[in-house]
């Protein structure tokens, strides 16, 4: 926030970092100046001038889902979005990186594209390392499928999971769809929770159209020990007992692992 | 497109009034990570939003947000 005023030392890059200029009125298609401080944060890393202990990679890695999940349509700036794109690569570095052991999962989010949330939770599903999700604040609408996708699942004490149904009216943008068409997009969420979590289809579908919860839509708002009472999430906890289960699971597979040789 | 979120639509697609929300450019970082800031214009930018999945580029002070770059 001090802009400009007082450059505190060290509070800044010391590479010559060279995005494309913003004064280019016309920015080339390569964008010369993205390889450009790649290579300069490259050498800054090999040549020592940053903790060495910073090149290793963490064996546990967090992704963070907060506020809309975006897919195929960009959100106007004033959402706070967690954006399918960013997110995709990032699940196939972690698959792919022999030195991340495990994934854990942070939720806060109040739902948002269909496709984009169940991709993720599928992307989370497909992934063969442990993963622990963790529900903190809110694990809303779409974030449902994805709190319910890794191997385990925690909900903070504090924490709620609101539960409704698809609607035409209100939650639908773009062309207009017929009932049936939503109907199969509500489907596809229904089966992907009651595939991945300990509740029963009939219980979900329940909470789901439960009326007298909500003020403004039918549906069920949960509280973390809730969550877990229904089946829906395995266990209230916070970050300790997350990371512990993620140990517990990576210990589990490396001990299955050595006694197959 | 069909969203899924308790937040209003109306709220969702509000467009920006004020228009006051900066312009954000991305760079990537070599180990994958995204770094998103608000170039000011005079060869400096503001760290606004990491995006990895490494919790330990998080404790990079050069990499927090609010955080001088040099463009």
């Amino acid at each position: 926030m001090a802009e400009e005023k007082k450059e505190q030392p060290g509070m800044h890059a010391e590479a010559p970092f060279t995005p494309p200029s913003p004064e280019e009125e016309e920015p080339s298609p390569e964008r010369p100046g993205f390889r450009r401080a790649r290579l300069a944060l490259r050498s800054l890393r090999e040549f020592g001038q940053m903790n060495v202990a910073a090149m290793a990679v963490s064996p546990i890695h967090c992704l963070t889902i907060v506020g809309q999940i975006e897919g195929h349509l960009v959100l106007p700036p004033k959402n706070k979005t967690t954006k399918y794109e960013h997110i995709i690569p990032q699940l196939v570095a972690v698959e792919q990186n022999p030195q991340i052991k495990a994934l854990l999962i942070i939720l806060n989010t109040v739902g948002g594209d269909v496709e984009a949330g169940l991709a993720i939770a599928e992307m989370i599903v497909g992934l063969t390392k442990p993963t622990v999700s963790l529900v903190l604040g809110g694990g809303h609408s779409i974030g449902v499928p994805i709190a319910v996708a890794a191997d385990y699942s925690f909900i903070a004490e504090t924490a709620t999971m609101t539960i409704h149904p698809l609607r035409l009216a209100g939650t639908l943008i773009g062309v207009p769809q017929t009932y049936e068409y939503l109907e199969k997009m509500q489907d596809r969420v229904i089966k992907f929770v009651t595939q991945h979590a300990k509740i029963g289809e009939e219980k979900f579908r329940e909470l789901m159209f439960r009326t007298g919860d909500l003020v403004r839509d039918l549906g069920t708002v949960l509280v973390g020990p809730e969550a877990v009472a229904c089946g829906l999430i395995d266990e209230v906890g916070g970050l300790g007992r997350a990371l512990r289960k993620l140990g517990a699971l990576i210990t589990e597979r490396e001990t299955v692992a050595a006694a197959r040789g | 497109m069909i969203l899924y979120t308790i937040v209003p639509p109306e709220v969702v697609m509000a467009e920006d009034e004020d228009g006051e929300i900066a312009l954000e450019e991305e760079v990537l970082l070599p180990g994958g990570a995204r770094l998103l800031f608000r170039p000011d214009g005079k060869g400096r930018g503001i760290v606004s939003r990491l995006i990895s999945t490494d919790p330990r580029d998080f404790l990079d002070p050069r990499f927090t947000p609010g955080a001088g770059i040099r463009v």
